[in-house]
């Protein structure tokens, strides 16, 4: 089983694009758990939302690209700040178990009202067309779209961590999420901060969204929630309520899911959504605060 | 300044405060005593907003706090040292000041009190850039109390500021807090440490049990045989 | 003298009881010999749902361990009872990659049924040992994981299961009889449970783990306890319900339907067995004879309305939403 460098190069560019896009959804999870210790499952769905808002806008002509993905950003912002006032917010305070079967329903929900309303079969979808070219570099070609979706995810990034670190509100979000009481005794308005994670992340996972779509040519209405799912497992590996820990968790679990694929032979490459579960579990027994996270305070 | 009547606190099911009353004036500094359990965070608790008292009132310079969101109670002038400190362990000291100001409109003059806290606690100067977590006990009380002093409230209060510390510290802790009174800051203590709490207060209210059984002058508490026995050892 | 009253109330109490089930099984005897078999499927469903909702409360419900893997186990029970029972004439001919052993097999129903309960029971102690001592989100994600990790198992395990096409043409096993049987059992082996000793430790984990096992109670054993017990009935559901419909493939058993009987659950009230009973009729009943017919487009008032698949789900979620937002404990909840 030797193949090319070429190959190798390209799985390894793979390898990145995935990770990236796993990295910038696991980063709207871990924002809203830091805070709220909430997961919230219907995130996963908004990738969904994003792409069809996008390809709705391109595909009847209403706006060129940058604009239609703008659109597609808001909109999906809109939808996730929608979720929280009117699902989350009024179950603030209630027991883990009650957030959580909410935020499943939400998340059926969605999936399903996407599907009454547009058709089940799926969609084409593609970027414009810089997006899919390949440069050479000597003998070597490789598809320049992962190199793309990485460079946004570092600009994201980065832009994200100068916010958390410099700005008022990103300060806030760090007391939130480390004592959220004490943050309140601060003068924090609790509704703020939680409106600015879910706007934030939910930004996040829209573009991730576009990318994705992008990235594999199609969208249909149950595309967020496998991709969603391994973005959580993304989170909870990197340690869930750090950052840096969703991006790195997100580009471990895209390399592993590439690495999977590439090196065992084709018939078992289905079992790869095995694999990350099973590397769930594992952290989960073995280190639950994950690789970057603290261990948890147990509410006693 | 402070007038809290009759509020009943319920924790889940159990009676935490049963009708406590008292007040706290314009400069002075109210002692809150009682051994462990009595009541007395889940009052602070309850002045921040934080829990809901089921009846009574709470009127801060004409304002009925029992229906204020937390975040608003700050901005009219309440900060709260929380009970155990509570810093923010994984932001910078400086951070965790620029945290205590969150609630203030203009950030000028952030610096100038900034400056100010850092001459009541010169140590926090020199631990501005590290993670709060590195600070020993006796430092994050200072800076607990510096963070609560950055929004420039009309009261402040303090919870067991002196709780889990060694004695010269606990002696600067006092001799900070003298100072703050000295100032004109209103302060409202909360202390198990019954003996320096009442050399430095004005008058004084002891809880028992979510019920208020004494209060008075500091000073004839002080002289109290109940007290002496109770909480002086004596 | 004076225990009279109490005792002529108790028996009263009973003989209620007693006067309910035979009116129960006289219903169902009628409407086995009167109704087609559409609505006989339905009320079969209703069973199926009930040994389902209830094994879930078991777990969900009364021992606090949110667990999504009733679909996985369910999908194990039903996998095996299909492989089992499988005319032996028919399986080389769907199964041609199938070792010998399993294709010359062809087992009574109900020696099936057990195998496949024991199966999900070995499963859950295996899983439940590893996951049990997580926590809310933290279990309620690795169960779905094993929900995911079963339909891929599923889906791909091609020589056993026919992957994503399923397994169709299973011999009709199920009937009123088979299903309300396990469902009366089941009932009874959850009510036992929970009034027993073991029952009160559940109860205790459920409020407070810590709690409990500073008072000596085995936190691992009793939830394993649960969970097995709701993986063997989840399992025997599982396969009644494949025998129902006569085919099964992976996605019946994905987290939908973990989600779905989570909604049962949640809906008709996770702390009592009746509340799982009441979740269990009234969310098979309302969808199958109402939701699906107007997601395939029906006539209302002379009005065409348009194929809406996915309503029901969109309902059903958005009941859910409601109810635990304005009351909590589900319909029947205390």
């Amino acid at each position: 089983m030797i193949y090319s460098a070429e190959y190798w190069i390209q799985q390894f560019l793979n390898g990145l694009g995935l990770g990236s896009i796993y990295a910038l959804t696991a980063i709207g999870y871990t924002l809203v758990y830091g805070i709220l210790r909430l997961i919230n499952f219907a995130h996963g769905d908004l990738l969904m939302i994003s792409a069809y808002t996008a390809a709705g806008l391109i595909g009847f002509y209403l706006l060129p690209y940058p604009l239609a993905a703008a659109a597609a950003l808001a909109f999906a912002a809109l939808i996730g700040l929608t979720v929280e006032r009117l699902a989350y917010r009024p179950l603030r305070g209630k027991p883990e178990e009650t957030t959580l079967v909410t935020s499943l329903a939400v998340s059926i929900l969605i999936q399903n009202l996407a599907l009454m309303i547009l058709s089940p079969q799926p969609r084409a979808f593609s970027l414009p067309s810089f997006f899919s070219a390949t440069i050479r570099m000597g003998s070597i070609a490789f598809p320049l779209i992962n190199i793309i979706i990485l460079l946004i995810a570092v600009i994201l990034l980065l832009a994200l961590t100068l916010m958390i670190k410099k700005t008022k509100i990103g300060i806030a979000m760090r007391a939130s999420a480390e004592n959220l009481q004490a943050a309140l005794l601060m003068g924090v308005n609790l509704n703020s901060v939680v409106r600015t994670a879910f706007a934030i992340g939910s930004v996040m996972a829209a573009v991730a969204g576009i990318l994705m779509a992008g990235r594999y040519g199609r969208i249909d209405p149950f595309m967020g929630f496998v991709p969603g799912l391994k973005a959580f497992v993304a989170a909870v590996i990197g340690g869930i309520g750090s950052i840096h820990g969703a991006a790195v968790g997100g580009l471990i679990l895209g390399f592993g899911e590439i690495l999977f694929v590439a090196m065992l032979p084709p018939d078992l490459s289905a079992f790869k959504d095995i694999f990350v579960f099973l590397a769930l579990i594992l952290m989960l027994l073995v280190k639950p605060s994950g690789l970057f996270g603290r261990p948890a305070d147990r509410r006693v | 300044m402070l007038k809290v009547e009759n509020i009943n606190v319920y924790h889940d099911q159990i009676h935490v405060l049963k009708n406590v009353s008292f007040e706290v004036r314009r400069g002075e500094l109210v002692a809150l005593l009682g051994s462990n359990g009595a009541g007395k965070t889940t009052t602070l608790r309850t002045l921040s907003g934080l829990i809901r008292p089921r009846t009574g009132t709470i009127r801060f310079l004409d304002h009925e706090l029992t229906r204020t969101p937390p975040y608003k109670i700050v901005s009219l002038g309440m900060a709260h040292s929380p009970e155990g400190r509570q810093i923010f362990t994984q932001l910078t000291v400086l951070e965790n000041l620029l945290m205590g100001a969150y609630a203030r409109k203009k950030s000028d003059r952030l610096q100038d009190d900034i400056e100010w806290i850092c001459s009541l606690f010169p140590v926090l100067k020199q631990r501005e850039k590290l993670p709060a977590g590195a600070l020993s006990g006796g430092e994050q009380q200072m800076l607990a109390i510096g963070r609560a002093l950055m929004s420039k409230p009309r009261l402040l209060l303090l919870d067991e500021p002196s709780l889990g510390l060694a004695p010269l510290m606990v002696g600067k802790i006092f001799e900070v807090i003298r100072t703050l009174k000295r100032d004109g800051i209103t302060i409202l203590l909360v202390e198990q440490n019954a003996r320096e709490a009442l050399r430095i207060a004005d008058r004084a209210y002891v809880l028992e049990t979510g019920v208020i059984k004494l209060e008075g002058k500091a000073d004839d508490l002080i002289q109290s045989p109940e007290i002496q026995k109770a909480y002086l050892g004596g | 003298m004076e225990n009279a009253p109490a005792i002529r109330k108790w028996t009263d109490k009973a003989s209620i009881k007693w006067l309910l089930l035979a009116a129960v099984i006289a219903l169902l005897t009628i409407a086995n010999f009167t109704l087609s078999t559409y609505y006989l499927r339905i009320i079969n469903l209703v069973g199926v749902n009930i040994i389902l909702v209830v094994s879930l409360s078991l777990t969900n419900g009364f021992t606090g361990i949110f667990s999504l893997g009733h679909a996985g186990f369910m999908a194990v029970g039903a996998y095996t009872t299909a492989l089992l029972t499988y005319p032996v004439q028919r399986k080389p001919l769907l199964f041609p990659n199938m070792p010998g052993w399993l294709q010359s097999v062809e087992l009574p129903f109900a020696a099936a049924l057990l195998i496949g309960g024991l199966l999900a029971v070995l499963c859950s102690l295996l899983i439940g040992i590893c996951v049990l001592k997580l926590h809310g989100h933290y279990l309620a994600v690795a169960t779905l994981g094993f929900t995911v990790i079963v339909n891929i198992l599923a889906a791909n395990l091609t020589d056993f299961t026919r992957g994503n096409s399923g397994i169709s043409g299973l011999p009709q096993f199920t009937d009123m009889w088979w299903v309300y049987a396990v469902a009366a059992v089941t009932i009874y082996v959850v009510w036992r449970l929970l009034h027993s000793a073991y029952g009160r430790a559940m109860l205790a984990i459920r409020e407070d783990d810590l709690a409990a096992e500073a008072m000596g109670v085995g936190i691992v054993r009793h939830k394993l306890l649960a969970f097995c017990t709701g993986a063997f009935f989840a399992a025997i559901g599982g396969s009644l319900y494949g025998h129902l419909i006569m085919s099964i493939n992976p996605n019946m058993f994905s987290y939908s339907m973990a989600f779905g009987l989570v909604l049962m659950l949640v809906i008709g009230g996770s702390g009592s067995i009746a509340g799982a009973i009441l979740g269990a009729v009234l969310l098979t009943l309302i969808p199958e004879l109402l939701l699906n017919k107007l997601e395939r487009g029906i006539e209302l008032f002379g009005v065409r309305l348009p194929q809406m698949y996915g309503l029901s789900q969109v309902l059903m979620s958005l009941a859910l939403i409601f109810i635990i937002i304005l009351k909590p404990k589900g319909l029947l909840g205390k």
